[in-house]
């Protein structure tokens, strides 16, 4: 070994602040850059702390290769049949997947799922929704806001009253037959926001019907009766996937197993 | 190995027996529990059989070598740093390797006591030393293969290695005359 007990134990104040990982990495035989090298030649020479130090390191390197014995197993680690027939708990099966070969992709998947959900709700958020219909409704009777404020008062709007407001205001086909409420033939209302030629997108008996049952309109402007916003459930499950699905995907790449 | 990709479970039995002395030797010296250890390589080999379809070629040691590692991570993960009985045949001289008849009995006392100290002292290390001086030191895999086991760069794997080393001689400082020829 070539040092005493005594310059082992006692180190040199300056010792502390000498770099005791390239001394390591020297005892390692670690690749060092020639000024690295000079300095760990300096200080094995100059501090009898940090050429112990280097020894013993070399020493405890060679004894964890020869020294540790090898621990015998407990038992054979062989497949039976039985074992395979065990039954998976789903924590089993769950890291199975997450474990599996088939993870990654499946990672990567969800999160292209919540990419798309996300542009899908950012990107195209009144087409199919109630809205639309609320609006064509209002167009088609020409009087969105009288015919929505007896549903809003508590009574279901009849098809005379609402045809009687109309009747002031339009002129409509056929008479005051309740079959031909809300089909007006004359100019825009100042109160509409669709052109009248909004009409030949949507059925005019189903319009009517809409408008003459009472049924509410929609509380806001892209609200289901529910109460929630399907945009933003759309966008928000979206990001959500796409987080995790991302995440997994990274972390994954550190068990490539 | 391609009868065992082809569904032969006893084929794949064949590897099982050839690698599980070294498995288990590399897990319960990460984990430092027999029984955790026990556990982790069977469901290791288990998780192998499954996937065994998943084998791209390379060395069969490596491959197990990475799931059995990643078993020994959930192990360690579930019980942090819990507190285990290191090693505990080590103080049974029944589990020691036999010594031959030309060693010194002095040397041989010697050379356990080294092995008792060095056991306890790997369970102090952080895991992620542990875990590359086990494979490094122990049982010989080079940089660039401990780096593909456990998901690091060559420089982490490395600077583990030597860090460890360090904790270790800290961690063995009132013991080092065993060290000493």
């Amino acid at each position: 070994m070539g040092m005493t007990e005594r310059q082992v134990d006692r180190p040199t104040p300056e010792h502390a602040g000498h770099d005791r990982l390239l001394i390591a990495r020297a005892a390692a035989d670690d690749a060092l850059s020639p000024a690295e090298r000079t300095t760990v030649a300096g200080l094995l020479m100059s501090c009898p702390a940090c050429a112990a130090l280097d020894v013993e390191l070399r020493a405890i390197t060679a004894s964890l290769a020869t020294d540790l014995p090898a621990p015998r197993r407990p038992r054979d680690f062989r497949i039976s049949p039985d074992l395979m027939a065990r039954g998976l708990s789903w924590r089993e099966r769950l890291r199975d997947v997450l474990t599996g070969p088939a993870a990654r992709p499946l990672a990567g998947a969800v999160c292209g799922l919540g990419l798309l959900l996300a542009v899908t709700g950012a990107v195209l958020p009144r087409v199919g929704t109630p809205t639309t219909l609320s609006n064509v409704g209002s167009a088609v009777t020409g009087a969105g806001a009288p015919a929505a404020e007896p549903a809003a008062g508590g009574g279901a709007a009849t098809p005379a009253s609402t045809a009687g407001e109309d009747r002031s205001t339009t002129k409509t086909v056929g008479g005051p037959l309740p079959s031909a409420v809300g089909i007006e033939v004359g100019p825009p209302q100042p109160r509409s926001t669709t052109p009248p030629t909004s009409l030949g997108s949507v059925p005019g008996g189903g319009a009517g019907d809409y408008t003459a049952g009472g049924v509410p309109p929609a509380a806001g402007p892209s609200q289901t009766p529910g109460g929630f916003d399907p945009d933003t459930l759309l966008i928000g499950t979206g990001v959500v996937l796409f987080a995790a699905g991302g995440s997994a995907y990274i972390l994954l790449r550190r068990r490539p197993i | 190995m391609a009868r065992a990709a082809g569904g032969d479970l006893a084929a794949f039995n064949e590897i099982v027996v050839a690698y599980q002395d070294f498995l288990f030797a590399v897990v319960v010296r990460v984990v430092g529990d027999r029984e955790a250890a026990a556990d982790a390589v069977q469901d290791a080999f288990l998780h192998a059989w499954r996937n065994v379809r998943s084998y791209r070629g390379g060395l069969v040691r490596g491959w197990l070598a990475r799931i059995a590692l990643n078993a020994a991570t959930d192990v360690l993960r579930r019980r942090r740093r819990r507190p285990s009985e290191p090693y505990p045949e080590w103080e049974d001289d029944e589990w020691q390797p036999p010594s031959g008849p030309a060693t010194d009995p002095d040397q041989e006392v010697t050379r356990r006591a080294r092995g008792r100290a060095l056991a306890a002292a790997l369970l102090t290390i952080t895991d992620e030393q542990r875990r590359a001086i086990v494979l490094y030191d122990v049982e010989g895999f080079d940089y660039p293969e401990i780096a593909q086991l456990t998901g690091v760069s060559l420089g982490t794997v490395k600077s583990r290695i030597h860090r460890g080393r360090l904790a270790l001689r800290d961690r063995l400082a009132d013991q080092l005359e065993l060290f000493r020829d």
